[in-house]
């Protein structure tokens, strides 16, 4: 099983180091292993910390914490193949770095058999990002390009206009953006938590006080890989996150596993149907914009329905 | 361009044309290491020595010049650089949208402008686009947006930051990229991981699959590239040069520019053996014989050049043990160690020289087993010649002597720099090993410099200040990395080591009697003091190859016979001091 990598970015002062610090001591289940850049600057409750080093530190909920050497590459291809590879792994780009170049080297020969790039989110300071960017617009731009979801941090410091006019301006038209409160972002939304079980229901999940909501659509018809895979990208900006597993009318025999998050949909071949062939996908999204019935009704619209021919 | 003088021919007038003396002049002979004065006749040295041995050929029509105490020296040899790559995109007038940040439109519109003052079915390739640009519209980049605008000709641009390249499907198809296409080593075409087909965008390494596929740059544009590279060489006192990596169209830009008196050196041209830096269409045609085509004075093309491992970046170098902080991982082989030694075999027999990109210390290693398999089978046989040369295996120095084969080594790296640091970086604990020229010339090898254009500057005197002090030459980092050479030894590799690397150093690469006329005068004794900080900025004031004037910024030779025909301005490639 490929290691899934979440790349954390942002520029300087977005809040990626308040996001990580949540994160390693939150209740997700998950055994992450984070790289930071600014391991000093890692701020862990003492009763959680089950073994400290001068670039490492073990946490009691499985979590590790290491801090960035000077080549990432090695160091990624070390991890992977040190004795006790990461389940999960979690980078923090550096705030004047191009998430979008770390993002590249998942896609090389050496480490695409052992990690799956599974998301960039990128943190976006909604009160001062107009303010940052004036001298570094292309570096803010390639944040932003690189990212498949965005975190929205300091909307309170910043008025409902401001905050749209930093969508229109700056984010992409096809990137969903979630709006954190208080630094909190939901670990179902950055991580991909339902590992290995693609059809796990994620709504049972308890969030309180964190508005978002999941659904599940599940169908037995074959349907063609083109088909799934304009609808999947099609998805309205309200579904941060969708994954599940296929019944593709071109690929009968097997299961093909998808992920979607945000703009970034990728698929996988999972080999042969264990029993009956069957479809199931699973959404979470925006609480308020979101909902179950919703979702059922534009994939029975869009895969079940005939398609439409071109006018 | 030189005079071709008959053995039959009567002798002639018997004095010396031109003489230039009260110089301090540094021959490189040890017979003779410091002259005052030489005497030059039908383009060779006929005389050196003081003034008074060499007045003695003075006659009324011998031009005379006072060097003025000035500095001299043998001109230089930089035995590995590639003009042609370095400039012939730019002259090529390829597609340049001509905006830091152009949007889609702007991008879109450029393309279509271009197709339509450039009609045919021909590629369109240039920079740049923007992601981000597109992707703020809602455009995805890649093949389908492309094919929605231009689907009838082969279309390839560059992305701003270079790390990617986006095609359209007619360029992927004349590429030959499709769903079975391995990713190389040091990139990947994106695809869909269902179908596998590839949706247009390449990253890295990968867009060197779009490029193999486009013809070469016009004939123009190449003897454009080599006129103003051989040109600034000139003028920075080189005399002779390899251009490694050429193909019929490179040779036949290179004769032409020779051909109407512009080639101001020497050429040995490297026939690429392989086409992954671009397509060599008459290769065999021209590694049987046809090279012989393009054969002067100033050119021969009896070498070839082949790619045996990758570069320490990606750490695709390949090396005898696991790169650091690898357990396995020890780099990757293009070719194999058989195939490499066949090869050299046969192309030694044609007496063709091989030149080999050796980066690691095991693809070095299996490039000398291969010289000694061919010394073994041929007998004694051509000088070959192991590029780069970055990383040595101790017990491999004293081979380079014993089989006669010629360690080549460019200047990017071997000086304390952010470039060193960075992009080598993955070298580790192996850092200060880099470029081993006093373990290579201790063990009595022969070394010579190549610079590599554009992967380092074509300016000669950068490496020739750093291989004698291993030092950051601008100020900019402090320490010493690797093992310094004297000046008298950087001198000699720079010269006489040339020369030899060429075949040639029985009749140039020194001062002295007998030898082509090779010579330039410097605006500073390079010897006297501390190079730190001060050889880099050497002024050439003469350059003279074969008696042939071709490098005279103060009009020495105004109004004289050796008054030097090109006239055009010195190209400027300096790089740019901090």
């Amino acid at each position: 099983m490929r290691v899934p990598v979440t790349i954390v970015a942002g520029f300087l002062g977005a809040g990626k180091t308040t996001l990580i610090n949540q994160l390693l001591q939150g209740d997700h289940g998950l055994n992450i292993t984070v790289l930071v850049n600014d391991f000093g600057a890692v701020n862990i409750d003492a009763e959680l910390i089950a073994k400290r080093q001068r670039d490492v530190m073990e946490l009691s909920n499985g979590c590790v914490c290491c801090s960035i050497q000077g080549d990432l590459v090695v160091q990624l291809e070390e991890l992977f193949r040190s004795d006790e590879p990461p389940e999960y792994l979690l980078i923090e780009a550096s705030g004047v770095s191009q998430p979008g170049r770390i993002a590249a080297v998942f896609g090389y020969p050496q480490l695409r058999e052992h990690a799956r790039l599974d998301a960039v989110v990128t943190l976006v300071d909604a009160a001062n990002t107009a303010e940052l960017a004036r001298n570094s617009a292309d570096l803010v731009q390639s944040q932003i390009e690189a990212a498949d979801i965005i975190v929205l941090t300091k909307t309170d410091l910043a008025g409902q206009s401001e905050v749209s006019k930093l969508r229109k301006d700056w984010l992409l038209p096809d990137q969903p953006v979630f709006e954190a409160i208080d630094g909190r972002v939901p670990a179902e939304v950055l991580l991909d938590v339902g590992r290995g079980d693609e059809t796990r229901d994620l709504s049972h999940t308890a969030n309180p006080g964190l508005s978002f909501a999941s659904a599940s659509w599940t169908s037995k018809t074959p349907v063609p890989y083109a088909q799934f895979k304009t609808v999947l990208k099609s998805l309205p900006l309200s579904v941060y996150r969708a994954k599940g597993v296929l019944y593709c009318a071109d690929f009968p025999i097997e299961r093909i596993a998808f992920q979607k998050v945000g703009a970034r949909v990728a698929f996988q071949r999972l080999g042969a149907w264990p029993d009956a062939p069957r479809t199931q996908i699973v959404g979470i999204g925006d609480g308020s914009a979101f909902d179950a019935e919703q979702f059922s009704t534009m994939l029975d619209a869009g895969l079940l329905s005939a398609p439409s021919l071109p006018a | 361009m030189s005079t071709h003088y008959s053995t039959n021919a009567p002798d002639g007038l018997p004095g010396a044309e031109l003489v230039l003396t009260n110089g301090r002049i540094y021959t490189v002979d040890p017979e003779r290491p410091w002259v005052e004065a030489v005497a030059i006749r039908r383009g060779r040295f006929m005389a050196i020595g003081n003034h008074d041995e060499v007045a003695a050929h003075i006659e009324s029509y011998t031009k005379v010049h006072d060097l003025n105490g000035a500095f001299a020296m043998p001109g230089l040899y930089d035995m590995h650089t590639h003009p042609d790559l370095a400039l012939g995109p730019k002259y090529s007038d390829y597609l340049d949208v001509g905006l830091e940040t152009p949007t889609a439109q702007e991008v879109k519109d450029a393309v279509l402008n271009y197709a339509a003052a450039h009609p045919g079915d021909g590629w369109i390739f240039g920079k740049h686009f923007v992601h981000y640009n597109l992707r703020k519209v809602g455009i995805e980049p890649g093949r389908e947006w492309l094919d929605s605008f231009i689907p009838d000709r082969p279309v390839a641009i560059m992305d701003r930051m270079w790390g990617s390249c986006m095609a359209n499907s007619k360029a992927l198809e004349l590429a030959g990229v499709d769903k079975n296409t391995q990713d190389p080593n040091n990139g990947y075409i994106v695809r869909d991981n269902i179908t596998g087909e590839p949706n247009g965008i390449l990253v890295d390494g990968a867009y060197a699959l779009i490029m193999a596929a486009m013809p070469p740059p016009p004939t123009e544009a190449l003897m454009r590239a080599y006129e103003e590279g051989a040109r600034f060489q000139s003028s920075r006192g080189v005399v002779a040069t390899k251009y490694v990596h050429v193909c019929e169209q490179r040779l036949e830009a290179l004769r032409r520019v020779d051909l109407a008196g512009r080639l101001p050196l020497r050429v040995e041209a490297a026939i690429s053996w392989q086409d992954d830096i671009f397509p060599v269409r008459r290769r065999w045609e021209l590694l049987a014989g046809e090279r012989h085509y393009y054969r002067s004075a100033r050119i021969n093309a009896n070498a070839v050049k082949f790619h045996f491992d990758g570069t320490s970046e990606p750490r695709t170098s390949f090396l005898l043990s696991p790169w650091p902080n690898e357990k396995d991982w020890r780099g990757a082989l293009n070719l194999t160690p058989e195939h490499i030694a066949d090869m050299v075999t046969d192309m030694d027999r044609k007496r063709i020289r091989v030149i080999a990109h050796c980066t690691g210390d095991g693809s070095s290693d299996i490039f000398l087993d291969a010289v000694a398999e061919c010394r073994r089978r041929n007998g004694p046989g051509m000088r070959h010649q192991c590029a780069h040369t970055t990383l040595l295996d101790e017990a491999n120095l004293a081979r380079f002597a014993e089989l006669d084969v010629i360690a080549e080594f460019s200047p990017v790296s071997w000086y304390p720099s952010n470039f060193t640091y960075g992009a080598r970086s993955t070298l580790g604990d192996r850092m200060p090993e880099i470029f081993n020229v006093r373990g290579v010339m201790d063990a009595g090898g022969v070394t010579v410099m190549g610079t590599d254009w554009p992967v380092s500057s074509i300016d000669p005197w950068i490496g020739f200040e750093t291989l004698a002090t291993r030092q950051n030459p601008f100020g900019e980092m402090e320490g010493q990395l690797g093992q310094p050479i004297t000046m008298e030894e950087t001198i000699r590799m720079l010269t006489i080591n040339g020369a030899w690397a060429m075949g040639i150093e029985g009749s140039s690469g020194s001062i002295s009697v007998g030898k082509t006329a090779d010579m330039i005068v410097l605006d500073q004794n390079i010897l006297d003091g501390d190079p730190h900080g001060r050889v880099h900025k050497t002024e050439v004031e003469f350059t003279m190859i074969e008696g042939e004037v071709v490098h005279d910024p103060n009009g020495w030779m105004a109004g004289s016979d050796f008054e030097s025909t090109l006239k055009t301005p010195v190209p400027n490639f300096r790089p740019v001091e901090l």
